[in-house]
């Protein structure tokens, strides 16, 4: 194995596509952003409407096959299971067990204390924050509007560059527990 | 075959109790040191992986000396 590892953070955006049960709704992935954490330049977007789902979901298969572990907020939970379910709806292989580290499940116990993105951004003093989206932004997004879409990548881009600082101060002040596999 | 008398018996038994002992005290020890060392390390290993990097191999004099 390499002495350097690669770490890919990334974010899903998903839309409600059908009721459920218990006012719960199914849900379709209608941005991905992936970016490494050695490469702020490197950041790719995926977008449901200009690409198919299976086109999204391929693209995004490549990096995370590359990575050695990945990162992101709650993504073992939401983003991953989200994703691993696409790939079995479009007739594609499971994506493969993958060492995470969650920044929500990962983070150090707490109690009364918001750990949402925002909020630790906030926390640690960051200028940066997360492209605030309205309801009606939403609902543009999700009908796959030219402008929705816009602000639906730029939402998902700037969550990726949001979490990839939090990170790494959350990395550099011992917060996080040891990385955890994820398995599909 | 000749056999022990009580008061080499007693000597023998004696012996064994005292490196019983001895092993014992050195092993609940090792443990300890293990159980520290391992924790350091285990701390170590995963923010490195979490910064991206793989440490070196373990160096066993470096860490624990000779």
């Amino acid at each position: 194995m390499a002495d350097k590892l690669r770490i890919l953070d990334f974010d899903i955006e998903n839309r409600p596509l059908a009721y459920w049960y218990d006012g719960m709704t199914t849900a379709e992935t209608t941005a991905i952003a992936a970016c490494w954490m050695d490469n702020p330049a490197s950041m790719k977007v995926w977008l449901l409407g200009p690409q198919t789902l299976k086109a999204m979901l391929l693209g995004f298969r490549v990096l995370y096959d590359a990575a050695d572990m990945v990162t992101g907020h709650y993504i073992r939970r939401h983003d991953l299971p989200i994703l691993n379910g696409a790939m079995l709806e479009q007739g594609l292989p499971p994506l493969a067990p993958k060492l995470t580290c969650d920044t929500k499940m990962d983070l150090t116990k707490r109690k009364d204390l918001s750990a949402s993105l925002e909020e630790l951004a906030v926390m640690f003093g960051l200028q940066a924050r997360k492209a605030h989206m309205s309801n009606t932004d939403w609902r543009e997004a999700n009908r796959l509007k030219p402008s929705g879409i816009k602000k639906a990548k730029e939402r998902a881009m700037s969550d990726v560059r949001l979490h990839m600082e939090i990170y790494k101060k959350l990395v550099d002040g011992e917060y996080l527990s040891a990385p955890k596999v994820w398995r599909p | 075959m000749k056999k022990r008398g009580a008061i080499d018996q007693a000597w023998v038994n004696r012996q064994k109790v005292i490196k019983a002992a001895i092993r014992l005290k050195h092993s609940i020890d090792a443990d300890n040191k293990i159980n520290e060392i391992i924790d350091e390390e285990y701390k170590k290993f995963y923010k490195a992986v979490q910064e991206g990097k793989m440490l070196p191999p373990f160096d066993p004099e470096k860490t624990l000396g000779r």
